[in-house]
């Protein structure tokens, strides 16, 4: 059964608030001061209102966010916050720290391009650098996304078999300060959907006091990021099930959770991406088929964990991929393509990969840019 | 059964790193005609290696020193100066 929406009218950011809402944390720490953005803003006034029974925590850095949230996550409740850019990088050891330690966080990072020169456009420089912090990650494509996905999160996060902390991703500016329509479900289904947070993964306890983080010696440091690395593996399973129970449930659904094809099975060229320039890609998809090429797309929702069965199996079936990062690893290429090569190789498909970088500190990606990308693609 | 997640988490125990008197370098003394039975060396030892004073049946405080490392928190601390630091082997 599909429940009732209603459609409304809503930035990006309002729609991660309303997620957040809808699914009642507990504890929403923030540093209420730029690059914040108007997510935790909009918190704080539902709370203010009353209409969201939360300790709403303001701190003098995101550092400190991030630490009060741990301290919420390890009382055992149900916690949010959000943040952006240099905002990010302020948090660094609590990202690593709340990653590792296997927090239950749930933190939308709305991608904003890093300093210098400042910008307040999008690219996913920021939450790239914490790719490996041991947090789960998935790019939206507009603002309806943003709300599934921050709502998806909190199950896949606070799950006992994941317990892993969550950022949705979403495009600065594109998604986070563009009003676009958003269907929102009710506020009791969303609550339904998402559960009680009752069965704490971490929970204080003074009558069985315990340490956390202590000295922990090679075996045991070892054996935890064992365990970390295979709970990412299972995450691959939980998006996919939790993503297709919010289909049953709310009537949407994007691919299979991990990946978003579009258009034809097989094509001469796939276009690869991730966040709106996937969503744009459509667009060069339908033209270029138009004008006679064979081209179709497929739009990597989840990057952390990976989904590299879907790429291989689809790259298997494809022709060539043309791979758009909107983010450098300095040095090397863009993270998205160096993934897709390196799980393409490693599973032995010879599916030629060509990269190309875009939309840089918020550099338009129009589907004209992306066809002509397409066309020189293909002729190279 | 859902799988419990491995956490960085410790739970108190005794000489959970060992015995820690081995690292030594003094040993506290006490005197215990000084002793007047506060237990303010007990409340500030960090190693948990003081068993604490009881006036009712007039015992002073006892060292644990399997666990004591010597750090002489509890001599500093001591009101009446009662608990001295002798080097090892003395």
């Amino acid at each position: 059964m599909v429940v009732h929406h209603e459609v409304k009218s809503m930035t990006g950011n309002d729609a991660a608030s309303y997620a957040a809402l809808y699914a009642k944390p507990k504890v929403i720490a923030a540093y209420p001061i730029t690059p914040q953005t108007t997510i935790v803003e909009k918190l704080s006034q539902y709370v203010e209102e009353g209409l969201l029974d939360a300790e709403f925590v303001i701190v003098e850095s995101e550092h400190s966010a991030l630490a009060a949230c741990m301290g919420a996550a390890w009382s055992g409740v149900r916690t949010f916050t959000a943040t952006s850019s240099q905002g990010l990088l302020y948090m660094a050891e609590n990202v690593f720290w709340s990653g590792y330690g296997r927090l239950p966080i749930i933190m939308p990072v709305v991608n904003r391009c890093l300093a210098p020169g400042w910008n307040i456009w999008p690219d996913f420089q920021d939450s790239m650098a914490f790719r490996d912090a041991g947090w789960i990650q998935i790019y939206t494509k507009n603002n309806q996304e943003v709300f599934d996905t921050t709502l998806q999160a909190f199950r896949i996060t606070e799950s006992k078999e994941i317990a892993l902390p969550s950022m949705p991703c979403l495009d600065g500016f594109i998604i986070s300060h563009t009003t676009g329509q958003v269907a929102l479900p009710n506020a009791e289904d969303s609550y339904e959907f998402v559960g009680d947070y009752d069965d704490p993964i971490i929970e204080l306890d003074v009558d069985n006091p315990w340490a956390y983080g202590a000295m922990t010696g090679p075996d045991q440091y070892s054996k935890n990021r064992r365990d970390l690395m295979a709970a990412m593996e299972r995450a691959k399973t939980k998006i996919v099930d939790v993503h297709k129970e919010f289909e049953e449930r709310f009537g949407r659904s994007y691919g299979n959770g991990l990946v978003e094809p579009y258009g034809e099975d097989v094509a001469d060229l796939t276009i690869v991406s991730m966040g709106t320039i996937g969503d744009e890609t459509h667009e060069a998809v339908d033209r270029l088929n138009e004008e006679g090429m064979s081209v179709n797309a497929l739009r990597v929702r989840t990057f952390r964990p990976f989904p590299t069965s879907d790429i291989v199996e689809f790259a298997k079936k494809n022709h060539k991929l043309l791979v758009i990062d909107r983010s450098v690893s300095f040095g090397n290429d863009g993270q998205l393509r160096i993934e897709v090569d390196s799980a393409l190789k490693r599973n032995n498909v010879d599916t030629p990969v060509i990269g190309k970088i875009m939309g840089l500190g918020g550099e338009d990606v129009p589907y004209t840019a992306i066809m002509n990308a397409v066309k020189k693609a293909i002729k190279g | 059964m859902t799988k419990e997640p491995s956490l960085p988490i410790l739970y108190p125990m005794e000489g959970s790193a060992g015995r820690t008197g081995d690292w030594r370098t003094q040993y506290p003394v006490l005197d215990p005609e000084k002793c007047i039975k506060c237990n303010i060396c007990w409340k500030f030892c960090p190693d948990n290696a003081i068993y604490p004073a009881d006036r009712e049946k007039d015992q002073t405080i006892t060292y644990d020193y399997e666990y004591c490392k010597g750090c002489g928190i509890c001599a500093t601390e001591c009101p009446k100066q009662a608990i001295i630091m002798v080097n090892e082997g003395e």
